[in-house]
């Protein structure tokens, strides 16, 4: 019987272990695995934006259409910007459609918008129709909203709340993955 | 049948086989159990022999879910402890259990470095056990597990299922269970009610994995010629949508070079209204550049990179081609726009030409997610035999594997030497691709890249397991059913003999 009771301790321990590393799966088996897709936000370039009003802006999108920051009142935004002459920024559109097109429109809680930055309307139409890209794209001319929200790197996400504050910059490429865990993040505040 | 495919099919089938010995090994300790007067021992092999079943099956069918891996493999360990247990009756298992709780968190090379040495310790006690007790039925279940353990250790190397460690390994852990089988078959032979119910569901087992095997076979290599023939197509098509970007961008540079505009911006200089010109065109035209210089070959502008001019194009085939009013499309190599379609085509003043119009399609990797998001298929351009687009991420998820040399001979020899399509199984970054090929060729009909459409070999092999998966399922449905009577038949023939 001393064995079978050791036996039994021994069970629950390892189930114990197993179910904790299972629940936190996202964070302690990765790290475990030396596989960490929890990313690290690199210092953001314009640090004092955090926590802060998402500066406003009103921006003309491929079409000539106005695109403004209060359209997404009450919705989590992601603004990236980004650049066609940018390799990183081109891959990063790649991606971003993928994501997009692989989730319903109706089911995305979080909004999208592609803010290109200092290039002109025919090269970035040109560049989406070679592309076959359908991201919401807004155009920034001038570079004034660019200044606005400090960028020196492309691409840089923003990611706004409901309530528009910027809750994360990230200067970088990202992933499919972390889209969507950073999309979940805002989601959950 | 690709390689790859064999070994994932002969993974199957050891898998299969070992979980069918275990079962069997299972349901005679479950048996001894009942006989014994409810002997722990034997209690504890059972639970041992039915967890290891388990994750031996769970590997088997390669499920490819890593909570199920963790899973079974937890299951795994415990049921080696089961079997610890089962074969010490003292203090020093405690010991030797609780130090290797840790395992359970790791994965790979760790998780089968501890269940070696669990199946090294449960061989080492059979062992002692049977010199102890002359329990000589106890030799074939030690080098039984003394073989598990040499293939558990074995894995700790194997990466992949391809990987000459892992072939062997298989090959060794087949051997172990057959070990276990012959120890399980001198218990059986003495038992014939047993031992009918237990050849019954053997047979089950196997012809289980056969039905399966062959469907999977079938349908893969049904799968694998479709694919190699659709490959094919695709490229063709990709060589097709490639061709109307030639025409399209000659017929472009020609409608171009007569527009007014143009023509009075270069006669008159006047740059700004070149520059705007210029950006109307592109937009109108949907062009992927567009490049006007004067007749000295400088360029005057760039509409698709408007900071970028000064340089020259004079050793630019499309500009020369202008230049001599002989029009021409070619795929070439630019400084500036990259491997691309180009096509120049003169501009005419009073009876001079005054400047030129290149235009034309980068072949890059915004040209390659176009064609993915047309085909669905993972494609690559190359620029001699170096990938220059494509649309396949690394496993970051954020690196587009590009710029890989290709050296496989046979793709060189016939695509990039003779000119000829081919359909191959090729490593791309590590990874296997069946990949279908087609030489680009210049003006001049010389070879300056290829095209490459690709689908990964891992695809392949996922629908397969996914078959065997539901073969097996089905199959063994049958089958049980069809072995209730055998069951019932069995039992009323030990209540007619006792």
């Amino acid at each position: 019987m001393k064995f079978f009771k050791i036996l039994v301790v021994v069970c629950i321990i390892s189930a114990f272990l197993f179910f904790s590393f299972w629940i936190s799966e996202t964070y302690l088996l990765p790290t475990l695995l030396g596989n960490n897709t929890v990313s690290t936000t690199p210092p953001s370039q314009n640090g004092n934006l955090l926590g802060q009003k998402a500066p406003f802006f009103n921006l003309p999108d491929i079409s000539g259409n106005r695109v403004m920051l209060t359209n997404f009142l009450n919705t989590p935004l992601v603004i990236v910007f980004w650049s066609t002459w940018n390799a990183e920024a081109r891959d990063q559109m790649e991606i971003l459609d993928t994501y997009l097109s692989q989730t319903e429109t109706d089911k995305n809680l979080v909004s999208f918008l592609a803010i290109d930055s200092q290039e002109d309307a025919s090269l970035v139409k040109s560049f989406m129709s070679r592309g076959g890209y359908s991201v919401p794209i807004a155009l920034d001319v001038y570079g004034d909203t660019s200044q606005a929200y400090g960028i020196k790197n492309l691409p840089t996400f923003y990611f706004i709340d409901r309530d528009g504050i910027i809750r994360e910059i990230y200067s970088g490429i990202l992933s499919q993955k972390m889209i969507v865990d950073k999309s979940e993040q805002i989601l959950k505040q | 049948m690709s390689f790859y495919f064999f070994i994932n099919n002969i993974n199957f089938t050891f898998g299969m086989v070992g979980a069918i010995i275990l079962v069997m090994a299972a349901w005679l300790s479950s048996d001894a159990y009942t006989l014994q007067q409810k002997d722990t021992a034997a209690l504890f092999r059972t639970i041992g022999f039915v967890l290891f079943a388990i994750w031996k099956v769970i590997d088997a069918l390669n499920l490819g879910n890593d909570i199920l891996s963790y899973a079974g493999f937890a299951l795994f360990i415990i049921g080696l402890l089961f079997l610890l247990c089962s074969l010490v009756r003292t203090q020093q298992l405690a010991f030797n259990a609780v130090l290797i709780i840790p395992a359970f968190s790791l994965w790979g090379k760790y998780g089968y470095a501890v269940s070696g040495i669990l199946l090294l310790i449960i061989s080492y006690l059979s062992l002692r056990r049977w010199k102890k007790e002359f329990d000589r039925t106890l030799l074939s279940f030690s080098i039984a597990f003394f073989c598990l353990a040499v293939a558990s250790f074995l894995n700790i190397t194997g990466y992949t299922q391809t990987d000459t460690f892992a072939i062997i390994s298989r090959l060794v852990e087949l051997l172990g269970f057959g070990f276990l089988a012959f120890w399980i078959w001198q218990y059986m032979r003495l038992r014939m009610r047993e031992s009918f119910v237990m050849i019954s569901v053997g047979v089950t087992f196997i012809m289980a994995t056969i039905v399966t095997l062959a469907f999977s076979t079938i349908l893969i290599n049904r799968v694998d010629t479709e694919t190699a023939t659709n490959l094919l197509t695709d490229t063709k098509m990709l060589d097709f949508s490639i061709t109307s970007l030639e025409q399209e961008s000659f017929a472009q540079a020609q409608l171009i070079a007569q527009n007014q505009d143009i023509s009075d911006a270069l006669s008159q200089n006047n740059m700004a209204l070149l520059s705007q010109s210029a950006e109307r065109l592109l937009e109108q035209y949907n062009l992927g550049f567009l490049t006007i210089t004067d007749n000295q070959g400088s360029v005057l502008i760039r509409a698709d990179a408007l900071s970028k001019r000064g340089d020259s194009l004079v050793d630019d085939r499309a500009y020369q081609e202008a230049m001599l009013q002989t029009p021409v499309v070619t795929i070439e190599n630019s400084t500036v726009e990259g491997f691309s379609i180009r096509s120049g085509a003169p501009v005419i003043s009073k009876g001079k030409i005054i400047g030129t119009i290149i235009t034309g399609f980068p072949l890059d990797s915004v040209f390659a997610d176009r064609m993915k998001k047309l085909t669905g298929l993972e494609m690559f351009v190359y620029s001699g035999n170096t990938s220059v687009a494509g649309t396949v991420f690394a496993a970051d998820g954020e690196t587009r594997l590009v710029g890989e040399s290709m050296n496989d001979p046979l793709v060189q020899k016939t695509v990039l030497s003779e000119g000829n399509d081919l359909t191959v199984d090729t490593q791309i970054y590590g990874e296997t691709f069946r990949a279908g090929f087609l030489p680009l060729v210049n003006s001049d009909e010389k070879i300056v890249g290829m095209i490459s459409v690709a689908r990964a070999q891992q695809d392949i092999v996922d629908i397969a397991n996914t078959t065997n998966r539901l073969t097996l399922i089905t199959v063994l449905s049958i089958m049980f059913i069809l072995l209730l009577p055998i069951y019932f038949i069995s039992r009323r023939f030990r209540q007619v003999h006792e």
